[in-house]
């Protein structure tokens, strides 16, 4: 590893996360080691063991006459004191967080027991006699209620596909699958009734759109409800964003019982009741001219988002809708997006969010194309990129690629992948009898949301008669203490990215301070920070959009200083700089070291000059004006940044077992400027091993009846450290000066790619056998029914 | 009884198993920790004998190949040899190496004493002919003089429980050979005899159930790939 260079900027260089020292320790604080309050109570939540059920009478008697039970939360309770959830487009009914009179999957909440300690919680949940009518559940996405509808055109798609030399049509099935963060949702809630607020600590993670929709759930204005977050977030990958859910039951919970609750779920809630990625059916269609062009794209998207339209659903449709050719030329499309409800959990964030569903079908199709025009992998892909001299380039869907050369980003990723050596090792393995295979996949990362996309899910006619969505807006809030000491807020609640090592560097080296000067809290709390709807941590905005308005605040606090410092050195402060914890006239050895300026302005405001706010605490905002709600087209620029990420790899398949293991992988990311290669590297490592569970191990599955047959991690396969293959890192020397930090996210480009990537190679494995890989994940005894049915000459 | 909690405490936290009384073995290790080698070959293992520190104490290759198996290090740090024969997890790689070496277990009670054959012990699926108010206090492995092991399983991740797997063994002439199968059926069944043909017996035997992880054929199929593969690794003309 190397070292880092104290005398050069930090920005860039591998700094050590700051974060490491108490959480190897065991020292991180999560919300399970918070008790906040006095006196806090127990909740367990009382599940639907059925997926689909009428819910008759909820007798608590029983679970009241308990030692130690003090309330039970009952669906008439919940009718009574909350109200459903705001649900952004027409045709789904309200959303409740407890199930009133149906269940819609097994799971879902019915009552929730509060008890002076867990133990005697869960026995009491036990004895909680709810009458239930068992419904036949809905569980084929195609037999599912369409809940949300739209057709979009863009460019010509008819004269696209009358004009095509071939047509290339498939199904792709991506799979449900979530990210089982380690700590699982946590929740502690109080009432006050004198006042009538709510505080809550919890480890959501934003967007705080949810913050209004919680306040609004619990029947009270914004401002009395106050969501803290702590520092310390036991990783989440998005599908924490969903405990929001929860917080209004804990709350009322509180309210029944008057004292505080909390709830902490376990492992086998959160795999059957917090939050997946959305499965989808795609039936993709590409048009296609003689050469191996495509020219245009048909999408027909069924998107299985559970029970409920649960916010922010059916965003998983619309992430990626200014990216939905990702890194390819196309310029007709013809797309349906439509969500449909089944009998399962609800789903929402999970990292690669909509872009993993993409690109599994849009690179499973271009390879398609290539084997029917007769060109390889590598040519096709080729021949479809955007050339580097159309950057920025507009897509026909509204999205607008910052930067980027796509063309070279495919030489390197050969080169620095090592094409040839997993080609050779390939061959070498097929010659030993092993089923063997190479694969790879291009994508387009997207990173800094703007949140307008979500309004994709009106139509235009929709969105002109309300207001407009937009915005991706972070700020920094940056202060300077009487000795020189420097603390920044910032609203992000990471869960483990290292926010506050990155924050460090960018604001040591825009005020010229040790890294150890600088206290970074990235915790929340809604009452006493400055935060926003976009505010968290989602969508990899870090890098574009936090760091940016990081640098804005930077800017504003640096120009107070000088000011002060100019009057102090007798020095125009165009003339000074920041630097070895001082301020310096620039050529020269004048200068005034950062407390001595720091303490006019704290012990001495008299002193400062005309026209200087006696106060060094700035708060500053980054907000790109490319974030505009959808134009009457249907056209979005749905991200700020745009990287370009390909991804190569090697499988192994045994022939007699079938099991498939990924023995190589190369990732190569242009993701504008790398704030910390470290922390980069290491993204793209964890991105690999949440790609890698999707296409080869994990998968929340459902039998016959809905009931969830994966309920620990004895059947819900995460790999691990002996399932990562050995893993190539390259990054390009990006840059973009769409936004003041020159930076991308680079979190979630390596798991949209490494599906489609290994489910490439393992096609290319069974290439002798005619399989094409059009469905997730792929294991042993799947492709031992693939080859076995071809073989018996059954379809 | 609660030794080392790796099959236990899960059924409790699930609250599948809820006993109305809960023993901890575990301020025994004195008394029921031991490893010991014994006249004639055997080898006795006491109840609250570490899986880590069988597999690393080197007392017998075979189990050693076979605890390598079972979960990850942190699992085998706590869980131990006999619970994991008291549990009878049809898959379970300790109860097939059990089965293969003759193994049985020696349990107490304030009726006495008695010594049950593994294969009498294993009645089924975690079911087991042990009492109520019995205590396993050591199994007895009786590996045979001068046979070679393999242990050889299939499972989809490092450390999951087996899709199938076989243990293995071969007598020094070669004409002999074992098979004790696991995660394939509700309980391992051995098979002995010629090396030839043996692998199709015990895929012919295999009874698995499907689930997610693999359906029946494919299951069935396994047997035989690992059966044929451990017997070609040990050097017989299993094919």
């Amino acid at each position: 590893m190397s070292e880092v260079d104290p005398s050069r900027p930090l920005v860039g260089q591998p700094v050590r996360r700051v974060e490491d020292a108490r959480l190897l320790r065991g020292r991180g604080r999560f919300v399970a080691d918070l008790s906040p309050i006095a006196g806090i109570h127990h909740a367990a939540v009382v599940r639907s063991p059925h997926a689909h059920a009428r819910v008759g009478a909820v007798d608590a008697s029983a679970a009241l006459a308990l030692e130690g039970v003090i309330a039970v939360v009952t669906p008439d309770d919940a009718r009574r004191l909350l109200r459903p959830f705001g649900v952004g487009v027409g045709g789904a009914e309200p959303y409740w967080p407890l199930a009133l009179d149906t269940a819609r999957y097994a799971g879902e909440p019915v009552a929730v027991v509060v008890a002076r300690d867990r133990y005697v919680a869960e026995d009491a949940a036990d004895l909680v006699a709810v009458d239930y009518e068992p419904l036949a559940p809905v569980l084929d996405v195609e037999a599912g209620r369409v809940v949300s509808d739209r057709s979009f055109r863009y460019g010509d798609p008819d004269a696209a596909f009358a004009a095509a030399a071939h047509r290339v049509e498939a199904s792709f099935r991506f799979p449900r699958y979530s990210s089982t963060p380690i700590e699982c949702y946590a929740v502690v809630a109080e009432w006050d009734a004198a006042a009538g607020e709510a505080t809550v600590w919890s480890n959501f993670h934003g967007p705080f759109v949810m913050q209004p929709l919680i306040a609004a759930s619990l029947g009270i204005p914004e401002n009395r409800l106050r969501l803290v977050v702590p520092a310390d977030i036991g990783g989440s990958f998005g599908i924490k964003s969903g405990v929001y859910a929860y917080i209004p039951l804990i709350a009322l919970a509180s309210r029944l019982a008057g004292v505080p609750v909390r709830w902490t779920a376990d492992r086998w809630e959160d795999l059957v009741a917090s939050q997946a990625g959305t499965d989808r059916l795609t039936r993709a269609a590409a048009a296609v001219d003689a050469e191996g062009r495509i020219l245009g794209l048909r999408l027909e998207i069924l998107d299985d988002v559970g029970a409920h339209l649960r916010p922010p659903e059916p965003a998983t449709l619309y992430r990626c809708f200014g990216n939905l050719v990702g890194p390819y030329a196309v310029e007709h499309l013809a797309v349906e997006a439509r969500a449909v409800l089944t009998n399962r959990p609800p789903t929402g964030l999970n990292r690669g969010f909509g872009g993993q569903q993409l690109y599994f079908t849009l690179e499973r199709l271009v390879e398609m194309v290539g084997r029917r025009v007769g060109l390889d992998r590598v040519e096709v892909r080729r021949r479809n990129l955007i050339p580097a001299q159309h950057m920025p380039y507009r897509t026909p869907t509204g999205g607008v690629y910052d930067s980027g050369d796509y063309p070279a980003l495919l030489d390197t990723l050969l080169r620095e992948g090592d094409h040839t050596g997993m080609l050779a090792e390939r061959d070498r393995l097929r010659r030993a009898g092993r089923l063997a295979g190479v694969g790879m996949a291009m994508i387009v990362d997207p990173s800094g949301t703007n949140l307008g996309y979500i309004d994709l899910a009106r139509t235009p006619e929709e969105r002109g008669r309300g207001l407009g969505k937009s915005g991706c807006t972070e700020s920094a809030t940056l202060t300077m203490d009487p000795m020189g000491g420097v603390r920044l807020r910032i609203a992000t609640a990471p869960e483990g990215q290292g926010h506050e090592t990155v924050a460090a560097q960018i604001v040591a080296d825009a005020l010229g301070v040790p890294m150890a000067a600088v206290r970074v809290d990235p915790s929340i709390d809604t009452a006493s920070q400055v935060w926003n709807v976009s505010s968290g941590s989602y969508s990899s905005r870090f890098a574009p959009i936090v760091a940016s308005a990081i640098h804005r605040a930077c800017a504003a606090l640096r120009e107070r200083i000088l000011a002060i410092a100019a009057e102090i050195l007798e020095v125009d402060a165009a003339d000074l700089e920041l630097v070895g914890g001082g301020v310096r006239a620039r050529g020269s050895d004048r200068a005034v070291p950062l407390r001595r300026v720091a303490g006019v302005a704290h012990w001495d405001p008299g002193a400062l000059p005309p026209g200087v706010e006696p106060l060094l605490s700035v708060t500053a905002s980054f907000s790109s004006e490319l974030a505009r709600s959808p134009a009457g087209d249907d056209t979005v620029d749905s991200s700020i940044c745009y990287g370009g990420v390909g991804g190569l790899c090697l499988v192994d398949i045994d022939p007699d077992t079938c099991a498939v293991t990924l023995l190589r992988y190369a990732s190569v990311h242009d993701s504008g400027r790398i704030l910390n290669p470290l922390l980069a590297d290491g993204q793209v490592a964890g991105a690999l091993a949440h790609g890698l569970g999707g296409a080869l191990y994990e998968e929340l599955a459902y039998d016959p009846d809905g009931n969830p047959l994966t309920t620990s991690f004895m059947d819900y396969l995460c790999p691990t450290v002996r399932e990562m293959p050995e893993l190539r890192i390259h990054h390009l020397r990006g840059d973009t000066d769409f936004v003041p930090s020159r930076a991308k996210g680079i979190g979630e480009g390596t798991c949209m790619a490494a599906p489609a990537a290994i489910a490439s190679a393992v096609t290319d494995a069974l290439s002798g056998h005619g399989v094409e890989v059009t469905e997730l994940p792929v294991h042993g005894g799947r492709i031992w029914e693939w080859l076995h049915t071809r073989e018996r000459g059954e379809p | 009884m609660l030794a080392g909690g790796q099959s236990l405490m899960p059924l409790l936290a699930f609250r599948l198993a809820r006993p109305t009384l809960l023993v901890d073995l575990n301020r025994l290790g004195a008394e029921l920790g031991g490893v010991e080698a014994e006249p004639g070959g055997a080898l006795r293992i006491g109840a609250l004998a570490r899986q880590r520190a069988v597999e690393r104490s080197g007392a017998l290759s075979v189990l050693g190949e076979a605890l390598a198996l079972v979960g990850h290090p942190a699992i085998r740090n706590r869980g131990t040899v006999v619970g994991s024969v008291c549990h009878a997890d049809p898959a379970a790689e300790v109860c097939a190496v059990a089965l293969a070496l003759d193994g049985s277990l020696e349990l107490r009670s304030i009726r006495g004493r008695r010594e049950v054959a593994v294969d009498e012990l294993l009645t089924g699926p975690f079911s087991t002919a042990i009492e109520p108010d019995e205590l396993a206090v050591a199994l007895r492995l009786r590996p045979p003089a001068g046979w070679r092991w393999r242990v050889l399983e299939v499972a989809r991740r490092a450390g999951d429980f087996a899709l199938a797997g076989v243990v293995a063994g071969v007598d020094p002439a070669g004409g002999d050979a074992r098979l004790a199968v696991f995660g394939a059926a509700p309980r391992p069944y051995r098979l002995d005899g010629p090396p030839a043909g043996l692998a199709e017996r015990a895929a012919a035997a295999a009874r698995p159930s499907g689930d997610l992880h693999g359906g029946v054929a494919y299951r069935r199929h396994l047997v035989g790939v690992v059966a044929r593969r451990a017997l070609a690794a040990l050097g017989t003309d299993a094919a």
